[in-house]
């Protein structure tokens, strides 16, 4: 990641990184980690730094591509993010948030201490910002597997199978219900017009794609009245239909999940490298490499996990918070 | 669990306020000492790096508190609004841009804007089409006489 190479010394001398121009050929006299095209240590971690930065603009433009996937169809397609976004569960959305912010705070204090040179103290912070990435994508699976177990795939995988099952149910309960108000109420005038509404409901179910299963129906219309209230824990459904967005569904719902995925998933590819990042400069700082003359390799680490919290401060309210 | 979860805006306010007392406690602790100075580079002390947190804390309170009350469309405004807030918060103090090189921040802000630029002008294109091309149907029957090659 940092172009700096170093020379394998036995005998490190971190901490005196002060190479001079002048004494430059002499092989001893400046730090072991100092390439040989650099005149001094500062130069060097400008340079890796620079490059650093330079890497990290190409990863903006990267999940640029995808940022522009969500721009373009929030513009044409608002009603897909306002139907979507009750599938994602803000709770655990924040609480991501917040593992995040705080890995941040950890990694950015490893920096420090490796600027210090404080073995015991980088590695803990390291091991730290690497469990706490852990827990991130841990939470992620909790996310994802509920996702996959409603049928809810990316791209051509996506099954609206559960999805339409649960408005089914749904439906039938609430036509369900209005009966039974129409039963409870029957002297009142209003119910009049209210039975033909929720007849009117079950004629037009929501427009069905194709390759459907014919959908577990209770048919119990004669006791309406009587339990009309149980029939939505109807055994074998994947997706809970108190967990239905409110509105009607628009008819390329598949494409929210596409997007959800994509960006969630290309941002917790990031989150694996990230940790694998960790995983190395640990092994590196349990060699004694790091101290005031040489920390490099934690900065840029420390760089990259950074830019990874970034985005997923802006992915998190695209996604989870607006409608 | 379900029902720390369903509180989670408490939870983020509770984690802040603990990290402004941890954060207060920070600046006790290294009042009347000096900043090491490296020879190279910037070092940020805990303190600083804790009241960078807290903010980042009570900002993602706040984000989560806002998308619970429907404000139209300043809902958007305001989480976009926010999130940039953290970003330059994280980018500034977590990520040393505040002393880093300017060409550092130079080359970062740059390959925002050109996102930027990426984004509007796809807005700009997508706004431009309509659904449906031959909605009128002598149009359409015209389109078929004279703008095949056969007819």
């Amino acid at each position: 990641m940092s172009g700096d190479k170093q020379p394998q010394d036995s005998n490190q001398q971190a901490g005196h990184g002060d190479g001079h121009g002048a004494e430059h050929g002499a092989g001893h006299g400046h730090s072991p980690y100092q390439a040989h095209h650099f005149d001094t240590m500062r130069q060097q971690f400008e340079a890796g730094k620079l490059g650093m930065w330079l890497f990290l603009a190409t990863e903006v433009l990267l999940f640029g591509g995808l940022f522009c996937f969500y721009t373009i169809y929030k513009a044409n397609d608002p009603e897909l993010f306002k139907w979507g976004h009750h599938f994602l569960d803000k709770r655990w959305g924040a609480t991501n948030t917040m593992v995040l912010l705080f890995s941040s705070l950890t990694m950015a204090l490893a920096v420090r201490e490796a600027q210090l040179g404080r073995k015991k103290r980088i590695i803990f912070f390291l091991a730290v910002t690497f469990l706490c990435g852990a827990g991130f994508m841990g939470i992620k699976y909790v996310e994802y597997s509920k996702k996959f177990h409603e049928g809810l795939f990316p791209g051509k995988y996506f099954s609206y199978e559960n999805v339409v099952d649960a408005e089914e149910v749904r439906m039938h309960q609430q036509e369900q219900q209005k009966l039974a108000h129409a039963e409870l109420d029957l002297p009142q005038a209003s119910v009049v017009t209210e039975v033909p509404k929720a007849q009117g409901l079950v004629l037009q179910p929501a427009a069905p794609p194709a390759g459907l299963a014919p959908v577990t129906q209770p048919d119990d219309h004669g006791t309406a009245s009587s339990d009309g209230d149980d029939v939505g824990h109807a055994p074998g459904l994947a997706l809970d239909p108190s967990h239905l967005p409110p509105g009607p569904r628009p008819a390329n719902a598949h494409v929210f999940f596409s997007i959800y995925f994509c960006l969630t998933g290309l941002h917790g590819i990031h989150v694996l490298i990230g940790m694998g990042v960790m995983l190395w400069l640990m092994v590196l700082a349990m060699q004694g490499r790091f101290g005031p003359g040489y920390f490099t390799p934690v900065d840029l680490g420390g760089l990259y996990w950074h830019l990874v919290d970034l985005i997923w401060i802006y992915l998190f309210p695209l996604l989870y918070l607006v409608e | 669990m379900e029902a720390i979860l369903n509180n989670v805006d408490l939870l983020i306010l509770s984690a802040a306020f603990l990290c402004l007392f941890v954060t207060l406690a920070a600046f006790r602790k290294v009042r009347g000492q000096d900043l090491p100075h490296p020879e190279f580079g910037h070092m940020t002390g805990p303190p600083l790096l804790l009241t960078i947190l807290t903010m980042l804390l009570f900002l993602t309170w706040a984000t989560v508190a806002v998308s619970y009350i429907d404000l139209g469309g300043m809902n958007v405004v305001v989480a976009m609004g926010v999130a940039t807030l953290k970003a330059s918060l994280v980018s500034l103090y977590f990520m040393h841009l505040r002393w880093d090189r300017p060409f550092n921040a130079v080359i970062f802000v740059g390959s925002l804007f050109l996102l930027g630029l990426f984004l509007g002008f796809a807005l700009l294109d997508t706004g431009e089409y309509k659904e449906v091309i031959l909605d009128d149907p002598f149009q359409q029957i015209q389109a078929t006489q004279y703008g095949s090659p056969q007819g």
